[in-house]
């Protein structure tokens, strides 16, 4: 071999390995002030010098060459900031060869910045010294807690806030202030509008130091543990009304509480609001330093409560609950028949503090309420495992003899105030869904497969839904994208569902980037289509929960980014699992079915495969074993048998095969391409006729087609049920026959009138013990039996 | 895994041996001592008046001895009758004729004369299902748990336990089996009586003799066609015993206890035979059917049962040793008053004060759940003032370790723990009980800021008490036991057995929560405890009635309850009122058992009238002192640790020895789990690591069950905070214990660490008493003795070397009594 090839297959492999996903761990610092310049280090994994910052930071961000230190930067900047950037959250990404790297915000403020010092800061003795104004850029390493010293004139009016899950961090951070004798003066937790983050308005009681502690609120150990903690003489607002306001058009928001000496208003242009995003950012009037709030943008009109006691169906009505114990009554104008979607949003907006109840009224009637009791279903998850409340939601159909509603608004423990606003929508509407993309980017090798994950709220819809992708570039394609229909479609309000689409970029794609928007069609009942934009999260912040614990920690969310998805396709992946068998199957309900597939790889290094798991998010009521981790090597190929249970619904679903694999020193979850799953009844009745006229006394047929897939082996025996009095049928004994025939006939006196009968097949097939064999059966098909006098034909 | 600390030497062993404690003796058997001789007899009643023929009646006859002592002479004395109105029957005075006449009584050459009535009852009703069958049936045992009582009943026929539903029973027994349990021809054909007398065959054996009178009680109401009577009129209202009080000289002593129903119409019976009587205490005393026997020195309580009524006999067998004289001690307040007085009674010499060491080491213990600093006791030792103790008491009680103690406490009893509320929720409700400590929140605020709570469980986290109680009944049943000290979880599904609290009572208590509701909120691991608007009853599960709320006890200034309105503000009105017998008094005696080891009632959280208080005025005055001090539990413990009973020394005396419930003397008590974490980490200078929590934070401030020194705090008793019992915590020693204090990590690696408190005294230069005295002072918050002081010597500058020995020294500190013992 020349050293010429030598080095040419260095670096080819230094490319095949530096192509993964690159991944940014933490950014120093978390934020600066406006106005300053400052170098920002960027640190992570799978960073090569090819890496481009992507962000909407104002001012110049250059490129700097970083010293070659063992434990340095990945990646350095310049920064300069105008003195006249906004205030707020700027996010800040990489995009490399090996695709888009996920997003870290960064926070630009008012005062001047300081980084906390070495640790240990844990107590008022080692406290770190401040001069104020100014905004600390620190980190809680677990059960951390960092103090901070500052002097305060008597009198003298501070706000102390902190930064942290607002901008993607997972510490939830809890604010305390100390006067010099380290007794508590003050506490915060969760402030309001500002979520998990804290806030606390001080006066110094007297001139003097005073300390300030940040800590997280489950001292817990975390990856994303950055802080901003603010000290300084800013305007806060404690709410604004209204929450929302319709694209396009200007509104007015009047701000109250916190350090507004009276209710402030200030317009909101949401002129240039871009199509599908429902989230902008709004502004507190006033000295700056706090960070914007999210202010909801929708597609509707909108109206203002203003002593409104009567809703118009389509349009939002900005409401509030002004007082303790006040309860909100509208009148809604509806048909007997009419199908509605009523829907308030509160307390999931951030921006009030309302528990609202929703509660419809037909007179003295109740109808239907939501907000208070949960059914011991899934129904109110947010993501599984969470026990994260929605906002109200109900589905009515409107009784005989109703053509007014009465809908009312209250909160669940009877409190009020200036913001505990809500935004309430009554519309006519078909069976409808949304839509949630948990991936807040993707990047999709060449040659290979990426996978978006896609969750489903239900709101009256139970049928199946197709994923689809627009924005593709020329060599990406989709593959899956399938949620099943409910099995049980009683349920169908607020059930959460998932769906994987996968993204397949050809081997000649171009590397390029590119934005993506993913959407969900579904076929109503009445046969007319409906499409729904998957929203895109902006930002996962993984929070870690501990294990044993009640329900499981959100990840921090940006939904107010952007309403599209960043897609790369990116360098090829050094290693892909490659299935040994077809990407479509069908599978015979009850029946088992031996998925293969291998590990491809351009470095023959990358073979340590561990754990297998098959991910199969839009299934449902249908069990998957052996759960054990570990697949079978058959000699050629890893086998992992997918087993279908009797009881569950026919459907089509996806599932996709991940495996670890340890590549370039770090573990990598490897992703089969998708498999989209058919499965199907055994066999099914299509009888000739769904009605059958006999006369009293006369004999007749029962008959018609026995469906059955090829790959169902048993005879298939049909019999008749729910026979009226005076009517009896022969069952013939199994066959393999594809058609049947039942014998019946009817005495002289059965029962005249229109009975329903149920024709039901039925088998066996082998079970899963040796030599077993256990009932299969389908469901069964009514037919209308019309008994008629023996006189009449 | 290695440590550095080595394994004990023997040396090291020896000397654990000898710094031991002499084990208490907690109770010693005395011999029976004969009474003085008898100078008259007294018959209790004093009078015997039978309701007519038929009636049987017990008599008590006591000897009086010129002491004073009464003795039961009933067993040894000789009656003279009067024949024509009664006569014995099965060992009772039994009435054969309407009359008068007189019963002539001897015994030991003595004599008394008892009157005998006999009333003509030839009009009176005759046996009725509630007031003689019920009685029969109890008694029988038919209605017990293990036969036809129980859940299911036995064999296709259940009756209600204990007979607690005459009704449920009355259909039971004459509606099951379409009535075929009666022959009312034949009587005596009938099940219910050829089943207990075996003619046919019966699960339960043999119950009654065709012979019997509870034969011939059960074959007249048949007779008589089975009448139920009158739920109201038949049933008894009260039970009396005599004597109401036994006090015996000495063990070996026997009273006969003789119990008299008394029925709304004035009427009495005597249900001796038919009454259930038990000691609370089967050490010191012997009950067989309606005798009492003494066996040692102590006090028992008898619990008296008789168709859903109680009577309780305070029985005392008092220390017979000849030669007592009260030697007063001096009295700080108004407890060692009322304590003193009742040891004056029953002969016990309290012990003297503890010394200022002890009181030292014992008072921050257990106000501060920590051991004094070395520093601390030196300068309290050396301090002359006379009013060290109080100042001391008052220093601990304004200090943050207080508040870190009183936060544990209370977190256990109201099980803060993240399995139930989540991390954030867990450190929340944490946060709000320590504030509530922090600030001395009145005991009734506190009450009522948990049972009122409402809305999120982050915003207001006093809501998480529903986080853990989330339904209704187990609401209640938390409630009542934590603030009252009652425990009704047995009511629940019959009347309580050993108390009077009714099924009915049970779920009128719990219809006060029947509207509340917790579900999700909107953040991770939040909830919200909200009033339901619909689906707010609760249902009676006998009949599914809905039942509405009633206090438990009347109270006089209670409000009158509005369902409309949160039924809770009204239930917190009453339990928090100055008038509720409960409210006050559990959490009094609760706190007294904290500091003395035992309540005045105990268990304290079963306050029932089967388990009296052993100083009834005491835990009075307790309950009077909180109330009238605002329900300042700080003010309470402050009374309570400057008593001198309180500071007594935990040394007995021959005439206290055997005590165990009157507080003559302090009874040690190990430490808690996390005590003796913290004292071993201060002892010996170490830095303990706690999983997720900060790196200051002692085991006492462990927020939860679920972080803490692996396995260490589970091993040595900490509660897991699953239930609002005190019992959850343990407190005594096991062998599993004993072995890890001995080669377990924990004090190993404490011993050995690299900047513990050996290493930093043998780096220091200390000289060999420094070191000694430092390690006394640090383990057991004294000086040693001479003679300590001279073995340790000789250890230390033995051949080993210093180090090892003062980690021998050290180490046999940590595993001595004195250091694991709070006494």
């Amino acid at each position: 071999m020349t050293v010429l090839r030598l080095l040419l297959a260095v670096l080819f492999s230094a490319v095949a390995l530096s192509a993964a996903e690159p991944v940014l761990t933490r950014v120093d610092p978390v934020g600066a002030q406006r106005g300053t310049a400052f170098r920002l280090d960027l640190y992570g994994n799978n960073i090569s010098d090819a890496a481009v910052l992507r962000t909407t930071l104002p001012g110049s961000v250059t490129p700097l060459i970083a010293a070659r230190a063992m434990k340095g930067p990945a990646l350095s900047f310049l920064v300069e900031l105008p003195a006249d950037a906004a205030i707020g959250l700027y996010p800040l990404r990489l995009e490399a060869p090996g695709g888009l790297s996920n997003l870290i915000l960064f926070s630009v403020g008012e005062f001047p910045d300081v980084s906390e010092t070495d640790e240990p800061n844990d107590t008022p003795e080692t406290a770190q010294s401040l001069d104020l104004p100014t905004t600390v850029n620190g980190r809680l390493k677990g059960s951390d807690r960092d103090v901070y010293r500052f002097n305060a004139s008597a009198g003298e009016q501070l706000v102390l806030e902190v930064e942290a899950r607002r901008a993607g961090s997972a510490v939830d951070p809890v604010l305390r202030i100390l006067d010099a004798q380290g007794d508590q003066l003050a506490v915060n937790n969760d402030a309001p509008t500002l979520g998990l983050d804290a806030r606390i308005a001080f006066r110094a009681p007297s001139a003097g130091v005073y300390y300030a502690v940040v800590h997280d609120a489950r001292f817990s150990k975390q990856d994303a543990d950055s802080y901003r903690l603010k000290i300084g003489d800013f305007d806060f607002a404690e709410g604004f009304f209204p929450l929302g306001g319709p694209r396009g058009k200007t509104v007015s928001v009047d701000w109250f509480g916190g350090s507004l000496k009276r209710p402030t208003s200030s317009p909101v242009d949401l002129s240039q609001v871009e199509e599908g995003l429902a989230w902008t950012t709004i502004h507190t009037p006033g000295r700056p330093g706090a960070l914007p709030s999210t202010f909801v943008v929708s597609d509707h009109e909108e109206e203002l409560e203003n002593g409104r006691r009567r809703l118009t169906p389509g349009r939002v009505l900005n409401g509030r609950i002004g007082d303790s114990g006040e309860v909100d009554r509208y009148q809604l104008a509806v048909e007997p028949g009419q199908s509605w979607r009523l829907s308030l949003d509160a307390a999931t907006l951030g921006s009030s503090q309302l528990y609202p109840l929703l509660s419809v009224f037909h007179k003295d009637e109740l109808l239907a309420r939501s907000g208070d009791e949960i059914p011991e279903k899934r129904t109110t998850s947010l993501e599984e495992n969470t026990l994260v409340s929605r906002d109200p939601f109900i589905l009515l159909d409107v009784p005989d003899g109703v053509n007014e509603l009465t809908l009312v608004v209250e909160d669940l423990v009877d409190r009020g105030g200036p913001n505990f606003g809500y935004r309430l929508l009554a519309d006519q509407g078909r069976p409808d869904f949304t839509l949630s993309l948990s991936t807040p980017e993707v990047s999709i090798p060449v040659g290979g497969v990426a996978h978006l994950n896609v969750s489903a709220v239900r709101r009256g819809f139970s049928g199946p839904i197709k994923l689809f992708a627009e924005g593709l570039p020329d060599g990406v394609t989709t593959e899956g994208g399938h949620l099943s229909a409910l099995f049980n479609t009683k349920d169908s309000v607020g059930v959460a569902g998932a769906a994987t689409l996968a993204l397949r970029a050809a081997k000649n794609a171009d590397l390029r980037a590119f934005p993506l928007t993913v959407w969900g069609e579904a076929v109503l009942p009445d046969g007319g289509k409906i499409r729904r934009r998957a929203s895109a999260p902006g930002l996962v912040t993984p929070v870690r929960s501990r294990p044993g614990i009640r329900g499981r920690e959100l990840p921090a969310r940006a939904d107010w980014l952007s309403a599209e998805l960043p897609a790369r396709v990116a360098a090829a992946h050094p290693a892909r699992i490659v299935l040994d068998g077809p990407a479509q199957v069908r599978i015979v309900k009850g029946t088992e079915y031996p998925l293969r597939w291998k590990l491809e790889s351009s470095d023959p290094s990358i073979k340590a495969l561990t754990k297998f798991r098959l991910v199969t998010p839009g299934a449902r009521e249908t069990t998957f074993s052996p759960r054990d981790p570990e697949a079978e090597w058959d000699g050629a190929a890893y086998v992992k048998y997918l087993r279908t249970t009797m009881g569950g619904p026919a459907q089509t679903f996806d599932a996709v095969l991940t495996a670890q694999a340890r590549i370039a020193g770090v573990n990598e979850t490897l992703a089969s391409p998708m498999i989209t799953i058919q499965v199907v009844d055994g066999f099914s009745l299509a009888p000739a006729h769904e009605s059958v006229t006999v006369s009293q006394g006369a004999e007749f047929d029962l008959i018609g087609k026995i469906d059955r897939d090829s790959a169902f082996p048993n005879p298939i025996g049909v019999s008749v049920g729910d026979l009226p009095k005076g009517v009896s049928c022969n069952a013939p004994s199994p066959t393999m026959s594809s058609t049947f025939r039942l014998d019946c006939q009817t005495e002289p006196d059965a029962e005249i009138g229109i009975h329903e009968i149920l024709l039901t097949a039925a088998s066996t097939m082998a079970g899963r013990g040796e030599g077993k064999n256990v009932p299969y059966q389908v469901d069964p098909v009514a037919v209308a039996l019309a008994l008629v006098e023996a006189d009449q034909p | 895994m290695t440590h550095a600390m080595k394994l004990p030497t023997m040396k090291s062993l020896a000397l654990v041996a000898l710094l031991a404690f002499v084990p208490i003796s907690w109770a010693a058997e005395v011999e029976p001592v004969a009474p003085a001789p008898i100078q008259s007899l007294v018959a209790e009643p004093a009078a015997l008046d039978f309701t007519g023929p038929r009636d049987r009646r017990n008599v008590l006859v006591f000897g009086v001895a010129e002491d004073g002592e009464r003795v039961d002479l009933t067993g040894e004395a000789e009656f003279q009758l009067p024949s024509q109105v009664i006569a014995v029957s099965a060992g009772q005075f039994e009435a054969t004729a309407p009359g008068l006449g007189e019963i002539t009584i001897r015994a030991q050459g003595v004599s008394a004369v008892l009157s005998v009535s006999v009333a003509d009852a030839s009009s009176a009703p005759g046996p009725n299902f509630v007031r003689d069958i019920m009685p029969v049936l109890n008694k029988q045992g038919c209605t017990s748990g293990p036969c036809h009582g129980s859940a299911k009943g036995k064999n296709g026929f259940k009756l209600s336990l204990r007979g607690y539903d005459p009704n449920y029973d009355y259909k039971a027994l004459l509606f099951d089996l379409s009535g075929r349990r009666f022959n009312r021809a034949d009587p005596a054909r009938s099940l219910m009586l050829a089943k207990p007398t075996q003619q046919v065959a019966h699960g339960g054996g043999l119950r009654l003799e065709p012979d019997s009178r509870d034969y011939q009680t059960i074959h007249s109401w048949i007779s008589a066609n089975a009448p139920f009577g009158d739920i109201e009129s038949d049933a008894v209202v009260a039970l009396e015993t005599s004597p109401s009080e036994i006090f015996m000289h000495s063990p070996g002593r026997k009273q006969r206890v003789l119990v008299t129903a008394r029925y709304p119409d004035g009427t009495t019976r005597d249900v001796t035979a038919k009454a259930h009587i038990a000691g609370s205490n089967t050490e010191t005393v012997n009950v067989a059917g309606n005798v009492v026997t003494g066996l040692r020195l102590g006090e028992s309580t008898l619990l008296i049962r008789y168709e859903g009524k109680f009577a309780t006999v305070p029985v005392t067998v008092r220390n017979p040793r000849p030669g007592f004289q009260w030697s007063a001690l001096p009295q700080n307040n108004y407890i060692d008053e009322l304590i003193d007085a009742k040891l004056k009674r029953l002969k016990i010499q309290p012990s003297s004060l503890a010394s200022d060491a002890e009181f030292f080491r014992r008072v921050s213990l257990d106000l501060t759940g920590r051991l004094p600093r070395t520093d601390e006791v030196r300068e309290f030792l050396a301090d002359s003032s006379s009013d060290k103790r109080s100042a001391k008491i008052d220093q601990l009680l304004a200090s943050d370790a207080y508040v870190d103690y009183w936060t544990l406490k209370w977190g256990d009893l109201l099980r803060s723990n993240r399995k139930f509320l989540s991390d954030k929720g867990m450190w929340e409700f944490r946060e709000w009980i320590r504030q509530s400590v922090a600030s001395n929140k009145p005991y009734d605020v506190f009450v009522r800021e948990l049972l009122t709570a409402k809305g999120s469980s982050y915003a207001n986290p006093a809501a998480n008490f529903y986080r853990v109680a989330r339904q209704p009944k187990e609401a209640m049943e938390t409630a009542t036991q934590l603030f009252l000290g009652v425990r009704m979880v047995c009511a629940q599904c019959h009347d309580h057995p050993f108390e009077r609290w009714t099924q009915d009572q049970y779920y009128q208590m719990a219809a006060f929560f029947s509207a509340v509701g917790v579900r999700p909120g909107f953040q991770s691991g939040e909830e919200i405890v909200y009033l339901k608007r619909a689906d707010n009853q609760i249902e009676h599960p006998g009949d599914g009635r809905i039942v509405e709320p009633k206090y438990l006890v009347a109270v006089a200034d209670a409000p009158v309850v509005d369902p409309q309105k949160d039924r809770r503000e009204f239930l917190v009105d009453w339990l928090t009122s100055e008038e509720n017998p409960f409210f006050a008094m559990a959490v009094s005696n609760r706190v007294f058992s904290y500091f003395l080891g035992r309540g005045i009632i105990d268990p304290v959280d079963d306050i029932r009238a089967s388990n009296p208080p052993v100083n009834p005025e005491l835990l009075a005055a307790l309950t009077d002192d909180f109330t009238r001090n605002g329900f300042d539990l700080r003010s309470l413990m402050r009374t309570i640790v400057n008593s001198r009973v309180y500071q007594a020394s935990f040394e007995t005396n021959v005439w206290n020895e055997s005590d165990s419930i009157n507080f003559s003397h302090f009874m040690p008590r190990r430490l808690g789990a996390e005590q003796l974490a913290d004292a071993v980490a201060m002892a010996a200078g170490a830095d303990f690591e706690i999983a997720d929590v900060p790196d200051d934070f002692t085991a006492v401030q462990s927020p939860d069950p679920h972080s803490g020194l692996d396995g260490f705090l589970d091993l040595f008793g900490r509660p897991q905070r699953e239930t609002a019992c005190e019992c959850e915590r343990k407190t005594e020693m096991s062998l599993p214990q004993t072995m890890n204090l001995v080669n377990g990590p924990t004090l190993g690696d404490a011993v050995g660490s690299a900047d513990g408190r050996v290493a930093k005294l043998i780096l220091s230069g200390a000289s060999d008493r420094e070191i000694i005295e430092d390690l006394y002072l640090a383990t057991l918050s004294r000086e040693p003795t001479a003679a300590e002081f001279d073995l340790a010597l000789t250890h230390l500058t033995g051949p080993g070397g210093r180090t090892p020995a003062a980690q021998d020294l050290l180490w046999a500190l940590l595993n001595s009594n004195g250091f694991l013992f709070n006494r």
